[in-house]
C-alpha cells in the first residue's frame, strides 16, 4: 500500500466521521437529547418572563400523554396506522406479485412503475388537496353519489378520509418494497411444487406466500411507521375533528407553548416509529443495506 | 376446481392492477379538472373552464416568494446531500474503521424519525443555541435528504470495479483526476437519482419545515396550508396541480436518465 492510498483512506474516514459528529451529532443527537430532557420538565407558564417551563424530573407529562383524553388520541393514531397498513399491504401484495411473477406486459409494468413513483414523488400537499377535492361536499365522489340519486355523504372530518389518502401514498411504499422479496422467491421451488402435483393456488399458499413473509412483515412495519407519523393528512382531511399524535406535538409547541407536554408526545411518537423500524432492521438482517 | 381457483387468482391480480391505476390516478386527475373552476367555490363538475386560479397563484407575491424559498431550499439540500454522500459512501464501501456500524445506524436514523419530531427537536435546539433562520431549514432538510443520497450512492458503489481506479493511478493520474475521470462517471446514475430524490423529499416536507419557518422563509407547502385555512377557493387546486406536474416531471426525468428500477427498495 503506497502513501497516497493511506492518505486517501485516512481523509475519507475523517470526512465521514466529521459528517457524523457535526451534522448528526450536533444537529440530530443533541436536539433529540434536549427533546427528551424537556419531556421530563415541568410546564410553568410565566407570561412576564416568556418562559414556559422549569427544569425538573417529572413523569407527569408522560402520565398525561398515556391516560385520559390523550390516550384516545394515541389509540386513534395506532388504529389509523393499523388500518392503513393492512389495507395498503393487502392491496399491494397482488400488484407486486403481478409485477414480480407474471411474464410479459412490459409496457404496462413500466406504466405501473411510473404511476407508483409519480404518486410517491407528487408530495403530501398535492395529494392531500387532491383528496380534499375528491371528498369535499361538492367534490367528485359526492357528484358520483348524487348521480345515483343518493344523499351527499360527509367524508371530511372522518377517519375514512384520512385512510383513503394515506393508503394511496402507502401503496407506493408497500408495492415498491414487496417487489424485490417476491422476485427473490426461487421460481424452481414453485415449479417443484407444481410438478409434484400441487395446484397453482396451493403452490402459492404453501410456497410463495411463506417465502415472501419476511417481505410482508418488513413492508408492514415501514407502512406503520409512516402512517402513525401522519401530520398534514389529519390536519386537512380531519378538519380539526380528528387529531393524531403529530398534530398534538404541533399544537402543544406552536399554539399553547407547553413544551414539556409537546415533547412527551414527540418522544412517544418517536419511540413508536423507532421500534417498528428497529424490528424492520432485524427482519431485513440478511439483506445488504446501509 | 383447480381451474376455478386459478381463474380467481387471475381476477384478483388483474383486478388489483386496474384498481391501483384508478386509485392512484383519479384523485390527481380530479385535482387537475377541478382547478379549472372559474367560480369562487370548488365543485365537480366545474361551471366552466378557466385558468383564473392559476393566474392568481402564479402572480400572487406571497406564493411567488414562498416558491423561491422552497426551490432554493430543495436545491441546496439536495446538492449538499449528494456532496456529503459521495465521500461518505466511498469510506463506507471501501474501508473498515471503528464506529462504522454506529455511524451507519446514525445516518439512517432520520428515515425512522417522524418529520414533526425532527422539526420540534430542531426548533427547540435552534431557539436555545443559534437562533432559527434559513440555515435551520437547510440543516433540517439536509438531515432528511442525506440518508436517501447515502443509500442510493452506496448501492452504485457496490458494483464498482476498483481495478479501474488502480489502473488510472498506475498510469500516472492523481487522486483527483482519477475521481473525476473514472469514479464520478461510474457512480453518476446514483448521483442523479439522489439529486432527484433529494429535490422531491425537500419539496414534500411539511412536518419539519412547519416548525422552522419564519415570516421570511415560509415554504410553499406551509404557505398553501396557511392560505387554505382561511380561503377555500380553487387556488389550492391550481397549486397542487402545479406540484403534481413537478412530481410527474421528476418521475419521467428519473425514468429517462437513470431508470426507475433504481427506486425499488
Amino acid at each position: 500500500m503506497n502513501v497516497s492510498n493511506v492518505i486517501r483512506r485516512y481523509s475519507l474516514v475523517v470526512f465521514v466521521a466529521a459528517v457524523g459528529v457535526i451534522l448528526f451529532g450536533m444537529f440530530f443527537l443533541v436536539p433529540m437529547f434536549l427533546l427528551l430532557r424537556t419531556s421530563f420538565w415541568q410546564y410553568a407558564p410565566n407570561l412576564g418572563s416568556m418562559r414556559y417551563m422549569r427544569p425538573a424530573f417529572t413523569l407527569e407529562n408522560y402520565a398525561n400523554v398515556l391516560t385520559g383524553a390523550y390516550l384516545d388520541i394515541d389509540i386513534l393514531t395506532i388504529r389509523i396506522g393499523l388500518v392503513c397498513t393492512v389495507a395498503a399491504v393487502t392491496l399491494s401484495y397482488p400488484l407486486a406479485y403481478w409485477f414480480a411473477r407474471y411474464n410479459g406486459h412490459a409496457n404496462l409494468k413500466r406504466f405501473v412503475l411510473i404511476t407508483l413513483i409519480a404518486s410517491f414523488l407528487v408530495g403530501t400537499i398535492a395529494r392531500v388537496f387532491a383528496w380534499f377535492m375528491m371528498l369535499t361536499g361538492g367534490g367528485f365522489v359526492n357528484a358520483l353519489i348524487s348521480l345515483f340519486g343518493l344523499e351527499r355523504v360527509r367524508f371530511l372530518g372522518t377517519e375514512l378520509a384520512i385512510e383513503l389518502c394515506q393508503v394511496q401514498y402507502l401503496m407506493s411504499i408497500a408495492t415498491l418494497s414487496l417487489i424485490s422479496p417476491l422476485k427473490n422467491v426461487d421460481p424452481r421451488l414453485e415449479e417443484a411444487s407444481k410438478s409434484l402435483g400441487a395446484e397453482e393456488i396451493r403452490t402459492f399458499l404453501n410456497v410463495t406466500l411463506p417465502l415472501s413473509l419476511p417481505g410482508i412483515v418488513a413492508s408492514s412495519l415501514l407502512c406503520f411507521a409512516v402512517s402513525v407519523s401522519a401530520f398534514v393528512t389529519p390536519m386537512v382531511l380531519g378538519k380539526g375533528a380528528i387529531l393524531m399524535v403529530s398534530n398534538m406535538v404541533y399544537t402543544y409547541y406552536l399554539d399553547i407553548s407547553n413544551y414539556p407536554l409537546g415533547s412527551a408526545f414527540a418522544v412517544v411518537l418517536l419511540l413508536t416509529s423507532f421500534i417498528s423500524m428497529y424490528v424492520l432492521e432485524k427482519v431485513l438482517l440478511s439483506r445488504v443495506r446501509i | 376446481m383447480s381451474k376455478l381457483a386459478s381463474l380467481l387468482g387471475k381476477v384478483i391480480v388483474w383486478g388489483t392492477v386496474v384498481t391501483t391505476l384508478v386509485y392512484l390516478w383519479v384523485p390527481l386527475a380530479v385535482d387537475l379538472v377541478m382547478s379549472l373552476e372559474p367560480g369562487n367555490v370548488l365543485r365537480f363538475p366545474t361551471t366552466g373552464v378557466s385558468l383564473r386560479w392559476y393566474e392568481f397563484f402564479f402572480s400572487n407575491p406571497i406564493f411567488h416568494n414562498s416558491m423561491i424559498v422552497s426551490f432554493t431550499l430543495a436545491a441546496i439540500a439536495a446538492i449538499l446531500a449528494v456532496v456529503l454522500a459521495i465521500p461518505s459512501s466511498m469510506a463506507f464501501v471501501r474501508y473498515n474503521f471503528p464506529g462504522k456500524g454506529v455511524l451507519s445506524s446514525l445516518f439512517t436514523a432520520p428515515l425512522a424519525t417522524p418529520a414533526v419530531v425532527l422539526g420540534v427537536a430542531l426548533l427547540y435546539f435552534f431557539m436555545v443555541y443559534f437562533g432559527v433562520s434559513f440555515s435551520s431549514l437547510v440543516i433540517g432538510h439536509l438531515l432528511l435528504t442525506f440518508p436517501y443520497a447515502l443509500r442510493t450512492i452506496t448501492a452504485t458503489m457496490f458494483g464498482f470495479d476498483r481495478s479501474l481506479e488502480e489502473a488510472s493511478m498506475s498510469l500516472g493520474a492523481n487522486t483527483l483526476k482519477t475521481f473525476r475521470k473514472i469514479t464520478l462517471p461510474i457512480i453518476s446514475p446514483g448521483i442523479v437519482a439522489s439529486f432527484i430524490f433529494g429535490i422531491a423529499v425537500s419539496l414534500d416536507d411539511v412536518g419539519t419545515a412547519s416548525f422552522l419557518v419564519n415570516p421570511n422563509t415560509i415554504t410553499l407547502n406551509i404557505q398553501l396550508l396557511a392560505y387554505w385555512r382561511w380561503a377555500l377557493d380553487p387556488t389550492v387546486g391550481a397549486a397542487s396541480a402545479f406540484l403534481i406536474l413537478i412530481g410527474v416531471a421528476l418521475t419521467l426525468i428519473a425514468d429517462r436518465i437513470v431508470g426507475l428500477e433504481r427506486f425499488l427498495f
